[in-house]
């Protein structure tokens, strides 16, 4: 019988796997005990992650635009899926008022990975914070975090500009990953929040805490273990808290924008959109059905129609035109043109109309800005023809980002012989021209396009980067990052064409007799496919010397005259408040609104 | 000498069982006081009980004569199978696995495939003793059949190292018996393939193999319990932690008390403890194969190698699993590990090996004084006590 044989060849196999067991044994304990010892402590702690609170927003007097508030969430603390026992279970979810089924979901649902503890309640009211601590000795599974939740203490207020927070989706989350973005993080989604994301993120930190079986905190044994989270950088805006309450008070119930500037460096000192949101929504974390009425409501109220929607211009592009056969030399200061306006003005089988039926009779250019005549615009289109309006628009900006820190900017569109070509052939209708010298047809701006463009009328053709944001601190009040004024171009106008234009500009305001802060701009009353005409106010003030410049649009508001009130409402309150009434310049000594209109060549063809 | 043998297993198994009743209650008390609402001893009180059990069974398993069981192959077989069939019906597994392992008693759960195994060595043992006396076909391949069949049964529960056990112990026993290699290399080709297939029709067992070869990259997922097992075992160093101060039975090395008993007892009793915890398994393999080449007839000696492979081969699969040699698998390391059957049976192993001793030829302390007997008198009727 083989058996004896065999028995030793057993014994022997089962000798040489006690030595390799032995032997590995004896390399896990004796040659790498001590890697093993260190990876074993490593265990005994827990990395809570404490986030960090992003940066606030302030105005530019230091009122706070933007915070955050704490929000306590529950987390569940056991690790493995072994020791969640059905008792502790089943208390928690029926503290919980859910189901253990459930609450075991939540937790698989809610763990980046196994054995990290998960989120199981959010947004817990005072009162239900309260009434945790005082029981929370008999859920030892659970412990309370808080977590900074951004808070918006003027609600809707500046909506669009200050955009909101959210938690980061999939996509954005995989461009960001490498610069440490997690599952769950809180990310900027529109406007500041979005455009200045990397100065208002902090570092999230981790409170490296002993645990013992029931995973209750012994205590902060570990301070080297544990990271502090850095605060996001605090962002010190040119914006003004008492003028944004204004506009966005103007604009309440209304389609429409309104931004207010500073033509001599650029800064926005109020942007506003109607109809707004309340940004508080989403940094709680927006219901379905809040998210689809806000997405579907007719009105858009996501829109930043200040820079995110362009209109027709309607006469406001007048300024484009009027600089451009200036310039060109295209006419003379003083010329009126062929045609006095009798409310028609015919081109080949066309009849082109003035807004006044009844005619303005025979202007010369800053006339037809003061009246807005149609008809003489129409002739001057002509003479200037489609290319230099595309020069002159161009340099005033139009049809290209103006570069405000602010995401999804529309670029406009401006006409041009190519694009006609493109559309219509060589053969493109001539009278088209017409339409656009006027601000019609194909033509779309943006009122902050319009702004920086009246901006840079009033300040002697500088074309600033509106400015949203002066500089990012931290805490401690360190200048992280500064943005001073950027100059992106300028429009080069010759004394002689500013001034013609300024009389104009100024008779425009002072026709309504609304001149006490010598107002200087350009209504429009856009035609457009939806309805009423939108109207348009760019304006500045005072004129000699501007210190302030407004665009109002108003979609489907009718005529641009009637929100001169509030052009002068608005530059009313920058004089008193952000100017100060003794730093408001003063006239030259005797000149009026009215004075100002009239110049020599007025006088003496009046004479 | 046969009294030194009888002795020998006596202590080594009372040794190891000891060690079981600490680590089990080191191991499980954290858990059983979190699970149990603050009872940290329930896992030892249920041990203690199980271990009360397993003592009396394998009280009985010596004193009796080891002959009982040629007689009660048969029915052990049809009983394990029953029983097996009924756990794939009403069995419940552990955790969220889809697995059919366990059949619930009252309070307590039996384990069939544990029965299978001993089953297994019942039958094959009476089979190859009474080789070249199988009068037809049906003695020659019915014993056979019935392996291949518990085999099966505990496969689909699904309980692939169970049912691999089971297959290596009758390797065992056929290589032994001095089978041909032909027929032990026919049997391996016809197995190891139909393995491979179960085992990767299996989701989690591909994620186990994968995280086998290398799991650090699968630290938190699939590779976490055998990471987490090292770590234990080698923060235990020379000297080891101290009795009850591990840090990894709390909560970080799951199945802490049951399968993976073996890191804590390292981590807490250091290389000293698992390397006498190896030799202990060591000595009691040896004496369980002395045992066989002393036994005094072939049905005893092929009984006791079978019942020493059962012991041996689940030890050093627990060991090799819970010191990463091979992918996570779930089998209990006898003596020690937390598990009523497994401890049952492992008890009824040792208590028929000591009974073997007892009767083997030179053994006269005990009042019997008998030689091997020719085979061919072994057939059935032998009763060899009052």
């Amino acid at each position: 019988m083989a058996t004896k044989g065999r028995l030793v060849a057993a014994a022997v196999v089962a000798g040489a796997a006690l030595g390799i067991l032995t032997l590995r044994v004896a390399d896990l304990q004796l040659a790498s005990g001590d890697d093993f010892y260190a990876l074993s402590q490593q265990n005994r702690l827990r990395r809570i992650p404490v986030r960090a609170p992003r940066g606030r927003v302030y105005d530019r007097s230091g009122e706070v635009l933007a915070c955050n508030r704490p929000s306590y969430s529950i987390l569940w603390m056991l690790p493995s899926a072994e020791a969640v026992p059905a008792a502790a279970l089943e208390r928690s979810a029926s503290y919980l008022t859910t189901t253990p089924a459930t609450l075991a979901a939540t937790i698989e649902e809610n763990r980046e990975f196994p054995y990290e503890p998960a989120e199981v309640a959010t947004g817990l009211t005072p009162r239900e914070l309260f009434a945790f601590e005082e029981v929370r000795a008999r859920y030892p599974e659970m412990t309370v975090v808080s977590r900074p939740v951004r808070c918006y203490p003027h609600g809707s207020l500046a909506c669009h500009l200050l955009g909101y927070v959210g938690e980061i989706g999939p996509e954005r989350l995989a461009a960001l990953k490498a610069r440490g973005y997690g599952l769950g993080d809180t990310v900027g989604l529109a406007g500041l929040e979005y455009a200045y994301e990397e100065y208002l993120r902090g570092r999230d930190g981790f409170e490296a805490v002993a645990v013992n079986a029931l995973e209750k905190k012994l205590g902060l044994e570990y301070a080297e273990e544990t990271t502090p989270p850095r605060a996001g950088y605090d962002l010190h805006t040119t914006i003004d808290l008492g003028l944004q309450l204004l506009v966005d008070g103007l604009l309440a119930g209304r389609r429409g924008a309104i931004i207010v500037m500073n033509p001599e460096n650029g800064d926005v000192w109020a942007l506003a959109s109607s109809p707004a949101v309340d940004p508080n929504d989403f940094a709680a974390g927006l219901s379905a059905a809040r998210w689809a009425a806000y997405a579907g409501a007719p009105d858009h109220p996501l829109l930043n129609r200040a820079i995110q929607c362009s209109y027709p211009p309607g006469s406001t592009f007048k300024l484009v035109t009027a600089s451009a056969a200036l310039e060109e030399e295209l006419v003379r200061h003083d010329e009126r043109m062929p045609l006095p306006c009798g409310g028609v003005f015919r081109y080949g089988r066309w009849r082109f109309h003035c807004w006044k039926r009844s005619g303005h009779g025979s202007l010369d250019i800053a006339g037809g800005l003061k009246n807005s005549c149609n008809v003489f615009f129409f002739q001057l289109g002509l003479r200037v023809g489609i290319d230099n309006l595309n020069k002159y628009a161009r340099k005033y900006g139009y049809g290209a980002p103006t570069g405000i820190p602010l995401p999804h900017e529309n670029r406009g569109l401006i006409p041009s012989r190519e694009r006609l070509e493109r559309k219509w052939g060589k053969r493109w209708p001539r009278g088209e021209v017409l339409n656009n010298a006027v601000g019609q047809g194909q033509i779309l701006l943006t009122p902050i396009q319009e702004l920086v463009a009246f901006c840079a009328f009033a300040n002697g053709g500088r074309l600033y980067r509106p400015r949203l944001v002066t500089r990012a601190a931290d805490g401690d009040g360190v200048v992280r990052a500064s943005f001073p004024p950027e100059v992106r171009g300028v429009v080069g106008l010759e004394p002689a064409t500013r001034e013609t234009i300024m009389r104009g500009l100024i008779g425009v305001v002072n026709r309504y007799g609304v001149n006490a802060h010598y107002l200087a701009g350009k209504t429009g009353s856009a035609e457009n496919p939806l309805g009423d005409t939108h109207a348009w106010f760019a304006g500045f003030a005072p004129a000699y010397e501007p210190k302030v410049a407004v665009c109002i649009l108003v979609e489907n508001g009718g005529y641009g005259e009637s929100y001169l009130k509030w052009g002068k409402e608005i530059v009313g309150y920058c004089r008193e408040n952000i100017i100060g009434g003794a730093a408001w310049p003063q006239p030259p000594a005797g000149v009026t609104p009215a004075d100002m209109e009239k110049s020599k060549t007025d006088e003496e063809v009046a004479g | 000498m046969p009294r030194s043998l009888v002795i020998t297993l006596i202590a080594v198994s009372l040794m190891l069982a000891t060690a079981g009743v600490l680590m089990v209650f080191s191991s499980s008390a954290a858990l059983a006081y979190v699970k149990y609402d603050g009872d940290s001893m329930y896992f030892l009180k249920r041990h203690l009980i199980n271990l009360a059990v397993a003592l009396a069974v394998g009280a009985f398993c010596a004193f009796a004569d080891y002959h009982l069981w040629r007689r009660l192959a048969w029915p052990a077989v049809i009983v394990a199978v029953s029983l097996l069939v009924l756990t794939l019906a009403f069995g419940v597994g552990s955790y969220a696995a889809p697995v059919h392992r366990w059949l619930k008693l009252g309070r307590f759960y039996l384990q069939p495939s544990e029965l299978a195994k001993l089953a297994t060595v019942f039958v094959l043992a009476k089979y190859i003793a009474r080789r070249g006396q199988l009068e037809n076909a049906y003695e020659k391949w019915l014993p056979l059949g019935a392996v291949v069949v518990m085999f099966a049964a505990v496969a689909v529960q699904p309980d692939f190292s169970m049912a691999f056990l089971i297959a290596a112990s009758a390797f065992v026993m056929l290589f032994l018996a001095g089978v041909r290699f032909r027929y032990i290399v026919g049997a391996g080709a016809l197995v190891v393939p139909l393995l491979a297939i179960m085992i990767s029709a299996q989701k989690y067992q591909i994620s186990r193999l994968i995280s086998y070869v290398d799991p650090w990259r699968y630290a938190r997922g699939s590779g976490y319990q055998v990471i987490q097992s090292l770590i234990a075992l080698g923060s235990g160093g020379l000297l080891g932690r101290g009795l009850g101060a591990s840090n990894q039975k709390l909560f970080y090395l799951p199945q802490a008390h049951t399968d993976f008993v073996y890191a804590i007892l390292g981590e807490e009793f250091g290389f000293v403890g698992a390397a006498a915890a190896l030799a202990a398994f060591a000595i009691l393999v040896a004496a369980g194969f002395k045992t066989a080449a002393r036994a005094s007839d072939a049905f005893g000696r092929y009984l006791a190698a079978g019942l020493t492979a059962v012991v041996g081969l689940c030890a050093a699969v627990n060991l090799c699993v819970v010191t990463g040699l091979i992918p996570t698998t779930g089998i209990p390391l006898p003596f020690i590990s937390y598990g009523g059957t497994s401890l049952v049976a492992t008890f009824a192993a040792v208590g028929i090996l000591i009974s073997i001793a007892r009767r083997s030829g030179v053994d006269s302390a005990f009042g019997y004084a008998r030689r091997e007997m020719p085979s061919a008198s072994l057939n059935g009727t032998f009763v060899d006590y009052v």
